[in-house]
C-alpha cells in the first residue's frame, strides 16, 4: 500500500490557481522524510518552529526574519527564500531508494469561473474548481499505482480536515473508486494537530500551484502539461 | 524523483465538459490513459 497525502491550496478571491496536491511514498521514505523534514527545520541558519509554503514565499511569520520588509522583498531576500523552499523540496526527493512522489493538480480559476458561465458546463463542472481538481488528483494518484501494477501497491489516501471541503472529498473518492476499485485502498482525514505529515503535503499543493502558474501562457498549449518537462531536480517546476 | 503535475486551463475545462454529462460524476478516464516518461520503482 502507498499512502497518498493531499491538501488544496484556498483562494477565497477566486484568482490564479487552485491547487490540489500532495505526495505519494511507502512507509520507509515517508517515516524517513519526517526525521529529515524536522532536521531541516532546526538547521541553525533556518530555525523555524514548522515550514509553511506560503509563509515561505511570501517572508512572513515564520519566514519574516529573513527579510527587512514582506511587502518588498529583495532579490537577495528573495534567493534566501527560495534556497530554503528548494531544500525542503530536496528532502522530499531523497535519494533513488528514499523518495517521494510531488503530484499535483492545478485548476486556472478565472477560466474555470469563466467556463462554468455555461448552463451546460455550471451542470457538469458544478460551483468551484474543488470537486474538478481533487478528482483529476485522485486520478493521477490511482494512474501511479497503474504504472507500477505489477508490484500490487494501491493507494490509500488522508487529507487534510476541513470544516467545508472534506466531505466534499470523500464524496470524490468514492465516485473514483467505483471506476477503478482496484487501484484505491482507503480514505482517511486527519486533524492537523494530529498528524506531524502537515506540512510536507502542502508544499507538493503550493508547488504545483506555482509550476501551473509558470504554464499558464497561450504558448503552453493548454492540455496535460504532465510529468515530460518534469522528471528532474525540481528546479523545472520552480 | 518523479514529478506529475498537471493544470487545467480554458481548453481544457472545456473539453470536460464535453466529454461529461450534467447530474454525472466526472468521466476524467484521458487522465489514466496519460503516460509518464520514467517507470516509477520502489
Amino acid at each position: 500500500m502507498i499512502g497518498c497525502y493531499l491538501d488544496e491550496s484556498i483562494d477565497p478571491k477566486q484568482q490564479g490557481i487552485f491547487g490540489v496536491g500532495g505526495l505519494l511514498g511507502v512507509c520507509r521514505p515517508v517515516f524517513e522524510l519526517d526525521r529529515k523534514w524536522e532536521a531541516l527545520r532546526k538547521r541553525p541558519d533556518i530555525n523555524i518552529e514548522y515550514f509553511k509554503a506560503s509563509e515561505c514565499q511570501m517572508g512572513k511569520k515564520q519566514f519574516r526574519k529573513f527579510v527587512v520588509d514582506p511587502d518588498n522583498i529583495t532579490e537577495v531576500e528573495r534567493k534566501k527564500l527560495d534556497g530554503i523552499w528548494n531544500d525542503f523540496l530536496d528532502v522530499m526527493a531523497g535519494d533513488e531508494l528514499e523518495h517521494v512522489i510531488i503530484f499535483g493538480m492545478g485548476v486556472v480559476q478565472e477560466d474555470f469561473y469563466r467556463v462554468i458561465k455555461d448552463p451546460r458546463a455550471h451542470a457538469v463542472l458544478g460551483d468551484s474548481p474543488y470537486w474538478f481538481a481533487y478528482q483529476s488528483a485522485m486520478l493521477q494518484a490511482a494512474f501511479a499505482m497503474k504504472s507500477i501494477k505489477k508490484t500490487g501497491h494501491n493507494v490509500a489516501f488522508i487529507c487534510d480536515e476541513h470544516e467545508e471541503h472534506s466531505p466534499i472529498a470523500h464524496g470524490v473518492y468514492r465516485e473514483v473508486k467505483k471506476k477503478i476499485r482496484i487501484l484505491l485502498s482507503t480514505w482517511g482525514v486527519s486533524a492537523r494537530p494530529a498528524i506531524t505529515l502537515v506540512n510536507h503535503y502542502r508544499l507538493p499543493t503550493r508547488q504545483s500551484t506555482k509550476f501551473a502558474a509558470s504554464c499558464k501562457s497561450p504558448s503552453a498549449g493548454g492540455k496535460n502539461r504532465s510529468s515530460e518537462a518534469l522528471t528532474s531536480d525540481g528546479s523545472s517546476a520552480s | 524523483m518523479v514529478w506529475l503535475i498537471q493544470y487545467a486551463d480554458k481548453k481544457f475545462l472545456e473539453d470536460g465538459v464535453k466529454e461529461n454529462a450534467p447530474g454525472e460524476p466526472l468521466n476524467l478516464d484521458h487522465f489514466l490513459e496519460q503516460e509518464f516518461n520514467e517507470d516509477i520503482t520502489y
